[in-house]
């Protein structure tokens, strides 16, 4: 017999009228069930003869619904971005005898982090284990809500909690992740899960006795806490580049028109967006080839002067085809081909044919930042 | 000698068993403490509810002389049940020497004079010990007399 201490247990039992359970009542004992016979003999004497009876009575002993969950003492320590994090916890049933629970998750009051519930997982084993987590163990099931684990008496299974941190959890932020295990005792219309300490369900009980509900609501929950330790920068930095044609534009009967037609003589205009989150991107460049049978549209290049958290996509303007000139844009400023300024657009290679472009951004802040380059197709 | 077996149970789960006149009920209750306004406890006996692991248990048993002749030399005697132990100081029962038993009722006496091995050594033995609690009556139960004898074990 393993022994156990349940301070929880005496201390919400302290509180109850003692005139309903006695305080010394609910510690794992005798198996819920078991016929108590007591069997008295009485002996004498009359008219010289002796004699003797014997009288039984007998009951069977109630069972007990209680269960403690315990979460780590210690904290753990995660970095950003780490995946498979497993929090622990001991579901130990305090009754006398077997009992079906199922096991909730939440998300404590601290939820820095912050995780969603809904992307945590909870695995289990059937034993008390001190291995810690494994995903490849065999004896981790993953469970699934409202399942119901059948726990004997005075025995412990061992739950994870298991969670991503986001890639943009900063350091020292911490997160409280609770279990519950809630008994699932049930007769008559009473369920354990939702009464009151020491509420009677009727025969529901081990054969056929009566259970006590010894834990109040029938669960008990606990909660361990996963802290951000190490930060690693590299895990939260996210660059997204998304290139589109802004429109394009073609010279037809001498005059300059807006037309979706990819003819050849034709100008695109390229508008690319970077966006930065997170943390700031160091020495950031935009490359873009300038594509197979189309050449690059000389000083083309225009960056976005005023960057913001959101950069919408400007209107497409036409450009003066006939003299091959860019357009001019609203919040757009012009950059020169030349590689030795420090506006920091380039063509490369920076004399002769353009194979492609490049602009300089240097360190960015989290935001949106975004360019427009020319191309025309050849002829 | 013609026996006569009835099985009473009433409320307070009990039986009877009947032969020669004489009587021998054993009836049980759930032992629990009272505490009134002022913070002072008391047991109280009550019908059976919530027997589970902790609590206490009560047995009254009653001798019954119905016959119309005294009876002598009467001892009653009361194993302790499996799953459960004695409540110190709880045997009682008017005109009898209690005494109890240690080694499943080969010997009594009462509890100072009791003892058990323990790791070696001869200590005093505690209620936990108690395998037989008996009460023996110091005079003849008169006909028509009753007398009741209770005790208290605790669920393990």
């Amino acid at each position: 017999m393993k022994k156990n201490t349940f301070p929880k247990l005496l201390a919400t039992s302290a509180l109850l009228s003692s005139a309903l359970l006695s305080s010394n009542a609910f510690a794992v004992g005798t198996d819920a069930g078991i016929s108590i016979e007591n069997t008295a003999t009485v002996s004498f004497t009359r008219n010289g003869s002796t004699d003797s009876e014997e009288a039984s009575v007998s009951f069977n002993v109630d069972e007990i619904i209680n269960v403690n969950v315990t979460g780590s003492t210690a904290i753990a320590n995660v970095t950003n971005g780490e995946e498979g994090v497993a929090l622990s916890y001991t579901v130990t049933n305090l009754g006398n005898g077997p009992e079906e629970f199922t096991l909730l998750k939440t998300i404590g009051a601290t939820n820095d982090l912050p995780l969603a519930v809904g992307d945590l997982k909870i695995y289990y084993i059937d034993t008390a284990s001190a291995d810690g987590f494994d995903p490849n163990s065999i004896n981790e099931t993953l469970y699934t809500a409202g399942d119901s684990i059948n726990i004997l008496n005075d025995e412990s299974i061992t739950v994870y909690i298991v969670a991503d941190v986001p890639n943009a959890a900063v350091l020292d932020s911490l997160t409280d992740l609770e279990l519950t295990a809630v008994s699932q005792t049930e007769a008559g219309g009473v369920k354990a899960g939702e009464s009151s300490f020491g509420t009677v369900i009727t025969g529901a009980g081990e054969s056929g006795t009566d259970a006590i509900v010894a834990v109040e609501q029938g669960r008990d929950d606990a909660s361990s806490e996963l802290k951000v330790t190490i930060y690693d920068p590299s895990q939260t930095l996210e660059v997204f580049i998304d290139k589109s044609i802004l429109g394009s534009g073609a010279l037809l009967n001498g005059t300059t028109t807006e037309t979706s037609k990819k003819i050849p003589g034709a100008m695109v205009t390229y508008f690319i967006k970077v966006t930065v989150e997170n943390d700031t991107a160091t020495a950031l460049t935009i490359s873009d080839i300038i594509p197979a049978d189309m050449t690059y549209v000389a000083n083309s290049l225009r960056k976005q002067s005023a960057v913001g958290s959101t950069i919408t996509t400007p209107t497409y303007v036409t450009p003066a085809l006939s003299t091959n000139t860019p357009a001019t844009y609203v919040n757009f400023t012009a950059l020169t081909d030349i590689d030795t300024d420090t506006d920091g657009g380039a063509t490369v290679p920076n004399t002769g044919e353009v194979n492609s472009i490049s602009v300089e951004f240097g360190d960015l802040a989290p935001g949106e930042y975004a360019i427009l380059l020319d191309a025309t197709i050849d002829n | 000698m013609i026996k006569k077996l009835t099985l009473a149970l009433s409320l307070a789960l009990m039986s009877t068993f009947v032969s020669a006149e004489v009587t021998l009920t054993n009836s049980m209750f759930e032992v629990v403490t009272i505490t009134a306004a002022d913070g002072s406890t008391t047991d109280q006996w009550q019908k059976p509810d919530k027997l589970v692991p902790g609590e206490r248990v009560g047995y009254q048993v009653e001798v019954n002389n119905q016959g119309t002749e005294p009876a002598a030399d009467i001892v009653i005697v009361n194993p302790i049940p499996e799953h459960t132990e004695y409540v110190q100081d709880s045997a009682k029962g008017l005109g009898t020497q209690i005494e109890f038993s240690v080694d499943n009722g080969k010997t009594f006496a009462l509890p100072a004079q009791l003892f058990v091995e323990q790791n070696g050594e001869r200590v005093q033995a505690q209620a936990a010990d108690y395998t037989q609690v008996r009460w023996k009556l110091n005079q003849p139960l008169a006909a028509g007399d009753s007398l009741t004898v209770q005790y208290i074990v605790k669920i393990k």
